[in-house]
């Protein structure tokens, strides 16, 4: 990534005087770097407004739970009774007729013979929503949820679809959802990041793992601080934050007072206000060696907590840790929170695999969902499930009685939404008998941006950079909707 | 140029505010591209500009990004401007519109003039509205000299001071000695000053000492290392293909390359065409052809779904926006999907250039391959020298063992004879452990999975034994032959195993993290039977430990996983056609029926020739079996060619010298070096343009062209990317002088001229002083385009020699020191951060070139992004001087950049980048303060600096001298000394704290050193190099 263009209020003296100020401010949640691009363009925000939000906001932060690798949506949400008649029937001349592209791994296949889900499916709560028997933990939120069955995408492979996903564009070198909303929106927090990202463990050993890199959480041409910090399982949470072994607390502090004087007579001799950024970058690191392990230290999390995410919860880098940890880090005022779960890529071996995945997230969704709400989180919350493509309908090879895998499909999957001003146990959108094509409400990738920057209180037209003589936006140049239909 | 007259013009406006600009201001002459251009690109050429496609109205699209087209006139409308007269101008009676359907921009672009903006556009037109081409697609002249005065100035300190002086700005004075010394160091070797070298250069007191030490260092390896770095920053220059599984690729000999060019100084034209076309030239050396690897840095994926068409256009386009950004400084991918919004390239000038980098015989997918086709060997000279002689040696064996195999006829036939009567035995049947004939039915297919019953014999880590079997598949089968493996634990076991019909054999302890796979290159033929055979020889290090047989001859592998752990007992049972699996389940079943026969163990290794006597046994047995009359020649033949390898000892001693020398042939191979390289297909390239640049949507098929709007190729000149390099650096070319000068002015102030050093386009930045740019870029061009003479004639300026102090008027006029106010004074690069450690601390090892290598890294790193099949998923750190080579030799992969690196905003490498960006995080003191290698080095540099001397100061200097290139001021000292008081307190209250501080690092501590000064010391040393002077420039 090169550096960005820079903004205007941080090109003058002032600018650079308030990058200081900038930080502190953040710090309190006054200040938002958008807000300078939004002044430039003549258009100053209301008053009342939170900085760098164009109305008010349904959601003050959110919490995204990306499954990487794309999870079947006939296995767990869009439910087809309809396939178990056709199971077998090959769909070679229907795709032929569709004139989708085939990935490399079944376009070579004889047969496509559809393949029903083997999960048996019901419908909870009062809405009604239809979940498969993979999910026993999340449907008894069903009532809570928003489920969108007609996601679509442009990409048929991973590394694209996960790009498109989560940083707007198939090409890489785009800021990623939780960067614009850092660059937008700005911290709430003083001790934290404002974007962090987790990485959960998937306990099946046999799962189809997908590859995800830096570029999902990175900053592209925003600068770079805004760029998500993972928060690692093993080792320091954050990297070398724990001090070299035999450097006391007191003794860093001695450290760092010491630097800040010789810091402060080099900023006399020379005069360079950065000198006096790096001083108070040293001090926020002293503060984060406290904030972060108080915030992975959970012994002051009840009992009754640990029952409502599982037992699990307490080791490091399960997903029932990871959604806690979500929490307790929303908690804390950080902004945008990111789970990565990889696993979920079926193209074989999907029943046993599929299951297996499930077990690993299905009570911490829940558990998240419940604990979010018992603290009055949930209506300023908006919680996102979902993966980045949909799956065929027919097998990946061979199709023996009890076992199949699925390939990727562009047209069509499922995600739900939570809080955040989402309407509740509503089910959005649908497909067709098969699941192959959408045939009510689609939701491309880009209205779904447009639509969780909305309930973030920004105009996704708005949220916009100048970058390679282009207005970057997270949503692209193609027009993209809000999806009005799922706001509460 | 101007007179009173606009100005009456402009008070028939109805905007009375904007007659307020102060007369002497309307009389200064609008510079069209300076002042116009950038609001015309960012309000109205979305619509009104270069791309057909968004131009509006769509009933009579308007254009202003051409003189003739904004005075066109249109219809009964006004045209968009009349030459000196704005109140008849449509542009400005549209900007100035109350109606929102008629105010320009529109209200729903959510963009909104400035008052001042629609002022200057109004002064403009009135000034007469006239337009210039683009500056930076107008040739560079050389500009005249302004005035200036001051001692040794140069040209560039010409046109600097004359820019200071329109601010009411001079230059600082000399920046002091020894910092300006250390500044020097850092940007032309990427390390800190040497004491001694510093002493010798303070001591030079003669005029020309700044350019001797300037020569002196700009002949070091370190500064060819230096300018690499940079250079590989720009074009992705990284160790892993970057996409998904994100395997290791073997590249590193262009990296190699790089450093030679600029240590050779390589003029940059001849650079640029053999990095772009370095095969192309006539009788091309290696060393040209590994430069090609240029043309393969760009990140490359073997995703099993990935569609090849759509991955080569992703390159092409990888490949022509690097170009851009790296030479032309133009965004040209910007035209992939429609007419370049701002720039004169249309989406033809964008698909001719890719067609010159679509026309390699490259596959689209890598296959994950480290060696991904087009390579180059690189043999070592010996090894060159005997692969000369080899291929006469093998030819005269080859022809040798033919003609024995003429002789050996007859001593066959007696054979033959004899084992009708006595059949062949058992080649060791004191070892066969487990033996399973399944000779009932012959076509039979196994039942798959079954449990075998009978004693199985147990394969220990560090025991022997072969295992195989006969067999006959439908079609390239896939899964598990024979197996003793535990998924559940693992997949802890062993197994033979066939992978689209290659024989592979798994022996694991953990999967994947410690195991061992080997697999045959090549697939017995479906349809026949083939005898399969593994021997395992747990002595042996590494994949030696297994060898593969087909019908008793050793096969070639691939080496999949090769880190086996120490444990592979298990109690699973033997298992034919499956894994185990838990009680009901398969795991890796046979995809495709397979027959199976003579299942056999032993608990030895056997040798090649008990391996060949059995697979002799089957086609002897039907041989004999089959009447005389039926029996065939080719049944006889692989009698013959079986027996041949076992008995014919005269055939045997050949066949043993072919063995040796294709041995040594495929040794010399594997041990070469491979380099990713580039070749051309004969035929002429050709690219089609895609619709919205959509691979499937193919429109015009196009040639191999440059741009329409800039020079042409030379006629003569070849049609291919030979051509296209030899135009980037012809001398009509506008950009590419400039483009370089201003990134290399970008590496040495911090900026370019122009600040979007990747784009010099109408939509990047302008320059802050063009005539300073165009300079240096013509004589840049006059001197042969010499890079060093290049960077030599900044660094001699003033204006880089200046001091880096700052004041409030200078703060306030020049925030950012883009008019060079000042020396330039900010953070280093991270490599500089780490290696100037490294440096001040005699940890570092300078070794040139090289295989990349792995210095410390945090645990899980890779591992938490990577697939289980990336070959770069686990980091196995190095040991001893890899850990403290220059960091520009650290395994860059891609999707996890070395972390310390990363955090210092190194970039990933998957994009080009011509500058880094420069952030102040906290992350970053974490990394300075706490990465084991940052607290090694200040605890070597501690132990230097206390076996130095017992006085206090004088180690303080020590450390200083090193990290500062000065001696702290009495203040400091006092500052510093109190942060040693407080640690040495702690340590002597906590003496295993201490141990535990110098515990840390491959390297052990000076031992005839108290520990508990060491410790302290180590503070002190570590918080110096914390100090922001350490870490700046």
């Amino acid at each position: 990534m090169f550096s960005p263009a820079s903004l205007p209020l941080l090109q003058t003296w002032n600018g650079a005087v308030n990058r200081r100020q900038f930080f502190r401010r953040n710090a309190m949640g006054l200040g938002a770097a958008a807000l300078a691009s939004l002044l430039g363009q003549g258009q100053s925000p209301a008053e009342d407004l939170p900085p760098g939000t164009h109305f008010p906001p349904k959601a003050k932060r959110a919490i995204y739970i990306s499954l990487i690798g794309a999870p079947s949506p006939l296995d767990l949400f869009d439910y087809k009774p309809n396939l178990t008649a056709a199971f077998r029937k090959d769909l070679k001349d229907f795709l032929a007729a569709q004139g989708e592209r085939l990935t490399g791994m079944t376009a070579g296949q004889g047969a496509f013979p559809v393949a029903p889900s083997i999960f048996k499916f019901s419908q909870h709560g009062q809405s009604g929503t239809w979940f498969s028997e993979t999910l026993p933990w999340t449907a008894k939120v069903a009532d809570d949820l928003c489920l969108i069955r007609s996601m679509k995408t442009d990409a048929i492979n991973h590394e694209p679809a996960n790009q498109l996903m989560y940083t707007g564009s198939m090409i890489s070198g785009k800021p990623s959802i939780g960067s614009w909303l850092s660059w937008g929106l700005g911290s709430m927090n003083q001790d934290l990041p404002t974007f962090v990202v987790l990485h959960a463990t998937h306990s099946n050993p046999n799962s189809n793992v997908q590859a995800i890199s830096a570029r999902l959480w990175g900053s592209g041409f925003l600068p770079g601080k805004h760029a998500g910090v993972s928060l690692r399982a093993k080792g320091d949470p954050v990297l070398f934050l724990k001090d070299a072994p035999g450097i006391s607390r007191e003794l860093r502090r001695h450290m760092l007072d010491g630097l800040g004087a010789l810091n402060q007579a080099a900023y006399d001799q020379v005069g360079d206000p950065e000198i006096q950024t790096r001083t108070q970058q040293y001090e926020m690191a002293f503060r984060m060696q406290a904030s972060v392990p108080d915030l992975t230290d959970l012994t002051g999390e009840t009992e009754k907590t640990f029952e409502l995410y599982g037992a699990d919860a307490k080791d490091r880098g399960t997903f029932a840790n990871s959604a806690l940890m979500a929490r307790r880090l929303v908690e804390r005022g950080v902004r945008f929170v990111q789970i990565f779960h990889r696993g979920w890529d079926q193209h074989g071996s999907l029943p046993r695999d599929i299951a297996s995945q499930c077990k690993d997230v299905d009570q911490g969704c829940y558990a998240l969902i419940q604990d979010l709400k018992q603290r009055g989180m949930l209506d300023d919350t908006l919680v996102v499930f979902g993966g980045e493509f949909g799956r065929t309908v027919y097998s990946q090879g061979n199709l023996p009685e009890t076992d199949y895998g699925r390939d990727h499909h562009p047209r069509c999957f499922s995600l739900w939404a939570a809080g955040g001003g989402i309407k509740k146990g509503i089910t959005y959108g649908e497909t067709d008998e098969m699941g192959y094509n959408i045939v009510k409400d689609p939701v491309h990738v880009h209205d779904f941006h447009a639509t969780l920057l909305h309930q973030l209180g920004i105009n996704h037209e708005r949220l916009s950079f100048k970058y390679q003589g282009l207005d970057q936006r997270l949503t692209g140049v193609e027009p993209c909707k809000v999806v009005q239909g799922i706001l509460a | 140029m101007t007179s009173a007259r606009p100005l009456l013009t402009l008070c028939l406006l109805p905007l009375g505010s904007l007659l307020l600009a102060p007369a002497a201001q309307a009389e200064a002459p609008i510079s069209f591209n300076k002042q116009i251009q950038p609001i015309l690109s960012e309000y109205c050429y979305h619509c009104h500009g270069p791309d057909s496609a968004t131009r509006k109205p769509k009933s009579d699209p308007l254009r202003l990004d051409g003189e003739s087209f904004a005075l066109a006139p249109r219809g009964d409308a006004p045209p968009a401007i009349v030459k000196g007269d704005p109140a008849k101008s449509a542009l400005i009676q549209r900007i100035h519109s109350k109606d929102p359907d008629e105010v320009m921009p529109p209200p729903d672009s959510l963009k909104q003039l400035a008052p001042e903006q629609m002022a200057l556009l109004e002064r403009w037109i009135a000034q007469g509205g006239t337009y210039e081409k683009h500056w930076s697609y107008l040739p560079p002249v050389k500009p005249t000299l302004p005035a200036a005065a001051g001692p040794g100035l140069t040209e560039i300190d010409h046109f600097v001071s004359a820019k200071l002086a329109e601010s009411n700005l001079k230059m600082n004075p000399p920046e002091d000695p020894a910092r300006a010394y250390r500044r020097l160091c850092f940007d032309l070797t990427g390390l800190p000053p040497q004491p001694a070298d510093l002493a010798a250069f303070l001591a030079d007191t003669s005029p020309e000492a700044w350019e001797r030490a300037a020569d002196r260092l700009l002949a070091t390896d370190a500064s060819a290392e230096q300018f690499a770095r940079q250079w590989l920053d720009a074009v992705r220059y990284g160790d892993t293909h970057g996409i998904h599984i994100d395997n290791f690729r073997s590249i590193w000999p262009y990296r190699d390359w790089v450093i030679q060019a600029f240590k050779a100084n390589q003029p940059f034209d001849q650079f640029t065409i053999e990095q772009m076309a370095g095969d192309l030239l006539p009788q091309a050396t290696n060393a040209q052809k590994v430069a090609t690897g240029y043309n393969r840095c760009m990140p490359t994926t073997g995703e099993g779904g990935a569609i090849g068409e759509e991955y080569d256009a992703i390159y092409a386009k990888d490949r022509a926006d690097t170009m851009g950004a790296v030479w032309l400084g133009l965004t040209v991918g910007c035209a992939t999907c429609h007419d370049h919004k701002f720039d004169p390239i249309s989406t033809k000038d964008f698909y001719s250039l890719t067609s010159f980098f679509r026309n390699s015989p490259m596959s689209s997918l890598d296959g994950n391959n480290a060696e991904h086709a087009p390579v180059l060997s690189l043999p070592s000279d010996a090894d060159q020298a005997r692969l000369q002689t080899l291929p006469g040696e093998l030819t005269s064996r080859r022809q040798a063992l033919e003609a024995r195999r003429n002789q050996a006829q007859a001593e066959f036939a007696t054979w033959l004879t004899s084992q009708a009567s006595n059949p062949a035995e058992d080649p060791a049947p004191e070892a066969l452990a487990f033996h399973l004939p399944l000779n009932e039915a012959d076509s039979a297919p196994l039942a798959q999975g079954q449990a075998l019953s009978g004693p199985a014999p147990t394969l220990t880590r560090q025991g022997q034994a072969t295992f195989g079997l006969l067999m006959k598949s439908e079609g390239p089968a896939s899964g598990a032959l024979l197996s003793r493996m535990d998924r559940a634990r693992a997949y802890r076991g062993w197994d033979l195993f066939l992978s689209e019909g290659r024989p592979a054999v798994h022996i694991v302890d953990q999967w994947p993290d410690h195991a061992l796979k080997v697999t045959a290159r090549t697939a017995p033929a479906p349809g026949a039977w083939h005898h399969i055979m593994a021997v395992f020889d747990g002595s042996k290090t590494g994949p030696a430990a297994i060898t593969l047989y087909v019908d008793g001859v050793v096969q070639e592998v691939t080496v999949d996983y090769n880190a086996l752990g120490p444990d592979i007992s298990i109690d699973a049972p033997l298992r034919l056609g499956a894994r185990s699996d838990g009680p009901d389940q398969l795991d890796s079943p046979l995809s495709t029926k397979v027959a199976v026969q003579d299942v056999r163990l032993y608990n030895q290794a056997l040798s090649q020739n008990q391996v060949a006597r059995l697979a002799l046994q089957l086609p002897l047995k039907q041989f004999l079996a089959t009447p005389e009359a039926a029996r065939t020649e080719p049944q006889k033949q692989t009698i013959f060619e079986r027996w041949a390898a076992i008995s014919d000892h005269a055939g045997l001693a050949l066949r043993s010298q072919i063995a040796t020398l294709e041995q040594e042939e495929r040794t010399i191979q594997q041990r070469s070096v491979k380099t990713l390289v580039m070749q051309e297909n004969a035929a002429e390239p050709f690219a089609f343009v895609l619709s919205r640049g959509d691979y499937r949507k193919k429109t015009d098929r196009v040639g191999p062209a440059t741009p329409a709007s800039l020079p042409p190729m030379a006629p003569a000149a070849p049609r291919n990317r030979l051509g296209l390099a030899q135009w980037l650096v012809s001398p009509e070319n506008p950009l590419t002088a400039r483009v370089t000068v201003n990134r290399v002015w970008g590496f040495l102030f911090g900026t370019g001229i122009v600040e979007t050093t990747e784009d010099l386009g109408i939509s990047g930045a302008r320059p802050v002083n063009q005539d300073l740019l165009d300079w240096q870029a013509v004589a840049f061009m006059e001197s042969g385009w010499n890079y060093r003479a290049m960077v030599k004639r900044i660094i001699l300026s003033q204006t880089y020699r200046q001091s880096a102090a700052v004041d409030h008027e200078k703060l306030e006029k020049d925030p950012l020191n883009r008019l060079n106010s000042r020396g330039p004074r900010y953070r280093l690069d991270a490599e500089q951060i780490r290696d100037g450690a490294l440096a001040a601390s005699g940890l570092l090892v300078s070794k040139l070139g090289g295989p990349p290598v792995r210095p410390y890294q945090p645990e899980g790193v890779w591992e938490a992004v990577a697939m289980k099949e990336s070959n770069t998923r686990s980091y196995q750190q190095d040991q001893g001087e890899s850990l403290y080579r220059r960091s520009m030799y650290t395994l860059w992969k891609r999707t996890a950049p070395p972390a310390s690196m990363d955090i210092l905003n190194a970039p990933s490498r998957e994009t080009f980048c011509t500058r880094r960006e420069r952030t102040n995080t906290p992350l970053q003191a974490f990394v300075t303060m706490n990465d084991p290698q940052f607290v090694e080095a200040a605890r070597q540099l501690a132990s230097l600096a206390l076996a130095s001397s017992p006085d206090q100061n004088a180690r303080l200097d020590f450390i200083t001298l090193r990290l500062l290139s000065r001696s702290f001021s009495t203040a400091e000292r006092a500052i510093s000394q109190r942060t040693q008081a407080s640690a040495l307190a702690f340590y002597q209250a906590d003496p295993a704290a201490a141990q535990a501080l110098l515990a840390v690092g491959a390297t052990k501590p000076d031992a005839a050193l108290d520990p508990i000064a060491l410790a302290a010391w180590t503070i002190v040393a570590s918080q110096v190099l914390n100090t922001d002077e350490a870490l700046s420039k």
